[in-house]
């Protein structure tokens, strides 16, 4: 008994620690922000009157964050596209390197350590009227182009970077999944005939179905937090097409001075996180209970 | 036992400490310092700058000026910090302000009167000896609805003409000796160094953009534009005022659909048709000037004077020089905008009522060997009328270059006060309104007038949202 206590006290002094940082640095400040939400909080008037659902009704009845919601999930689902094909695809090709394989992990891991802000000013200053994207244009043959007055560039350039970025982690993850595989089943395959696409479509993929749903989930979830390149790269740009949920939420904030205002987007972007959170544990808990099932 | 409470209480002081010094409201209630953002022409860092650039010029005058406060006042120790101006600077001080860490004394401009209008400013003592000596277009954006200052013109600026003699020569309007080689502009009695008139150098420009079209290279051309976000409004209204024209009223109302800005907003629309191609999408002015204008792409800009005084530190770039901002045949209206002012506020800080020691510092900023300081460095207009009146400034040097900027502000026949207006509501929506008239203003053929009545109501719905 008086080890038990003995041990369940050092447990706790382990424990308080974060919990006090967890408290200080996420809970009070979320419940800061789901009181700013519902006032007229704005910094600059020192206004910060109880105003009910009144900021929530503004956001959905405004076509404009209708919209921005929209290119976020867009951009979301076109760097979730890209980024777990190419990513499955490169970790299929890393596993079976036989020599250097440390080496091209690291490699192609390296963009994932650089910050998002110091890449997309350097897309940016590709991307200036006769920067370095333009002369390899002219250089081509072809004529300058208006980057930031086409949707299509704009979106193509964040999507890049940002899918660029995340490769390699998402590579690392895939890695992970393939490893789990057993080299047995691909063996017993092969004595059956099955061809390299037969093996990756019969047994690869649905082996990975619970990193795949993991890695998917995780990564709309990361959508949300698109910031930097929009603010450094298009903000916004063509007329506010590329602006995501958070850069309206930092313009209102920071710009329109109206915190009160982008803390109830905040709470609504919250809830959606929220809700895709709760998706990938159940999708999770689902796979890990048939995975248990078979094994019985 | 004993040990692991220790232990427990020594990881709970770990983690309280932890959040404290995130809670940290800084050194507000510390007499013996001020905390003071800056921007150029001062340099917070200018001890480490001219450790390896000992010439620079903006280093040097904020040592000068700054070792003179520290000797002046040997109990107080200065903290300089930059963040940034326009917008980012903005974003930082509503950040500053909204987490308690906001800094004792503050530099600014276009949101200085949305902050003064909301009490986030103290009512300044500069004494009458100094109030009574800022020139009109100064007191614009420093004064509150009472009549009151809460925001020291430091320096100011206002707009010229930036000439690049280099491309004039090039596109065949100069000779070498840089006399009229155009006949017909010749004949006209235009001089291409000293336009008078928006017509003559739209007139000026499209032969610049004829020369270098039929020589087959359409990234060089005759005028160069801001589109980008506030940089183009700030020019943009350098048209608006010499035609008559505003962007809005004092009381915040909307006059942008008016005959005077129709007129302007053509003449831009008119004049763009001149510029190197890709010269719109530039982001910023930095980028204008280093890939357009200093390496000879573009013969004119309207701009403040930092081309004029960077293209000395560019390798290749012409000949630049100043002119005088034209105005329109027959508007009668000699205007120009004050740029690049900048304003020292004292914040309002919670339970502070003592600010003596920022009070000083700002009648220490303001003294005219400052002024006069800041001008011979760094080409910044004086804000006070004594210095802008005395021989000091007339028998200074480059006064050929200062002239263009400096005569706005002391000429009777010119009428202008400030900048562009301080938005109280919405500020970033509405300007972001005015960035996609002012792009289809360069870029659509839709009537101006159209424009106009779009971004009017635009514009007005966005502040009222």
């Amino acid at each position: 008994m008086k080890l038990q206590k003995k041990d369940s006290i050092k447990a706790l002094s382990c424990v308080i620690p974060s919990t006090v940082y967890y408290l200080l640095f996420t809970l009070v400040p979320l419940v800061m922000l789901f009181w700013y939400s519902v006032t007229n909080y704005n910094v600059l008037e020192q206004t910060n009157a109880f105003v009910g659902f009144q900021n929530y009704v503004k956001i959905f009845t405004q076509q404009q964050y209708y919209s921005s919601l929209l290119t976020t999930l867009i951009i979301a689902v076109l760097i979730m596209a890209f980024g777990m094909i190419l990513g499955f695809f490169l970790a299929l090709g890393l596993n079976k390197v036989l020599r250097g394989k440390s080496f091209l992990r690291v490699l192609w891991y390296i963009p994932a350590l650089l910050p998002m802000a110091v890449m997309s000013q350097f897309i940016s200053i590709l991307l200036q009227p006769l920067g370095i994207a333009n002369n390899i244009v002219r250089a081509l043959g072809g004529d300058a182009v208006s980057w930031y007055d086409s949707v299509f560039w704009m979106y193509f350039f964040i999507v890049l970077l940002i899918t660029w970025k995340g490769l390699g982690s998402t590579a690392v993850l895939f890695m992970a999944g393939l490893a789990g595989v057993s080299p047995e089943i691909y063996e017993a395959a092969s004595i059956d005939g099955a061809t390299g696409w037969r093996r990756m479509v019969y047994i690869t993929l649905p082996l990975m179905r619970p990193m795949i749903g993991f890695i998917l989930i995780m990564g709309f979830i990361g959508a949300f937090n698109i910031f930097e390149p929009v603010q450094l790269i298009s903000r916004g740009a063509p007329r506010g097409q590329t602006e995501v949920i958070l850069y309206k939420i930092y313009t209102q904030g920071f710009d329109n001075f109206k915190l009160g205002f982008a803390s109830a987007i905040s709470v609504v972007v919250f809830v959606i996180v929220l809700l895709l959170t709760l998706l990938n544990m159940l999708v999770t808990d689902s796979n890990i209970l048939k995975a248990e099932v078979a094994g019985q | 036992m004993k040990s692991f409470f220790k232990k427990c209480l020594l990881s709970l002081l770990a983690a309280v400490c932890v959040g404290a010094a995130g809670c940290n409201g800084g050194t507000q209630n510390d007499p013996s310092k001020l905390t003071v953002w800056v921007v150029a022409p001062f340099v917070h860092n200018y001890a480490q700058v001219l450790k390896t650039k000992p010439n620079d010029r903006q280093a040097k005058v904020s040592k000068e000026i700054f070792e003179e406060y520290a000797r002046d006042y040997p109990d107080i120790k200065l903290d300089l910090k930059n963040y940034g101006w326009g917008t980012e600077l903005n974003q930082a001080l509503v950040k500053a302000i909204a987490g308690n860490t906001a800094p004792d004394v503050v530099v600014g401009e276009m949101y200085v009167p949305s902050y003064i209008a909301n009490n986030q400013f103290v009512p300044l003592e500069m004494g009458a000896e100094i109030e009574n000596d800022i020139t009109e277009q100064a007191a614009a954006y420093g004064k509150g609805a009472d009549g009151k200052w809460y925001a020291a013109p430091v320096w100011t600026g206002t707009f010229g003409l930036s000439i690049n003699v280099t491309v004039l020569i090039e596109a065949g309007i100069l000779n070498e000796d840089e006399t009229v080689k155009d006949a017909e502009l010749k004949a006209a009695g235009i001089d291409p160094l000293h336009p008078a008139y928006w017509e003559d150098l739209l007139t000026i420009c499209t032969k610049i953009k004829t020369h270098y079209t039929n020589a087959g290279d359409e990234y060089k051309g005759g005028m160069l534009l801001s589109n980008t976000h506030e940089g183009g409004a700030w020019r943009a209204l350098a048209y608006q005022r010499t035609a008559g024209g505003e962007i809005s009223t004092d009381n915040q109302t909307m006059v942008m659909n008016t005959p005077a800005n129709e007129k302007a907003y053509q003449m831009l629309r008119d004049l763009s048709k001149t510029a190197p191609k890709g010269a719109l999408e530039s982001s910023n002015e930095e980028v204008i000037w280093t890939q357009y204008f200093f390496p000879n792409k573009a013969a004119y800009i309207v701009d403040g004077i930092d081309p004029i005084v960077r293209a000395g530190y560019f390798d290749g770039a012409g000949k630049i020089v100043p002119a005088e901002l034209p105005t329109f045949k027959g508007s009668g209206v000699k205007s120009n905008v004050l740029v690049g002012t900048g304003y020292f506020s004292i914040v309002s800080k919670r339970n502070k009522t003592d600010y003596g020691t920022a009070q000083e510092f700002i009648r220490f900023l303001m003294k005219k060997e400052n002024q006069i300081r800041l001008l011979n460095a760094d080409i910044r207009v004086p804000t006070r009328k004594s210095v802008l009146e005395s021989d000091a400034v007339k028998d200074m040097d480059d006064a050929a270059i200062k002239e263009p900027f400096i005569k706005p502000i002391i000429d009777p026949s010119y009428s202008f006060n400030g900048g562009i207006p301080s938005f109280l509501k919405n500020p970033a929506t509405v300007w972001s309104k005015y960035d996609y008239f002012l792009d289809d203003v360069f870029k659509k053929d839709t009537a101006i007038s159209a424009l106009l009545t779009d971004v009017q109501k635009a514009m007005t719905d966005a502040y009222n949202e």
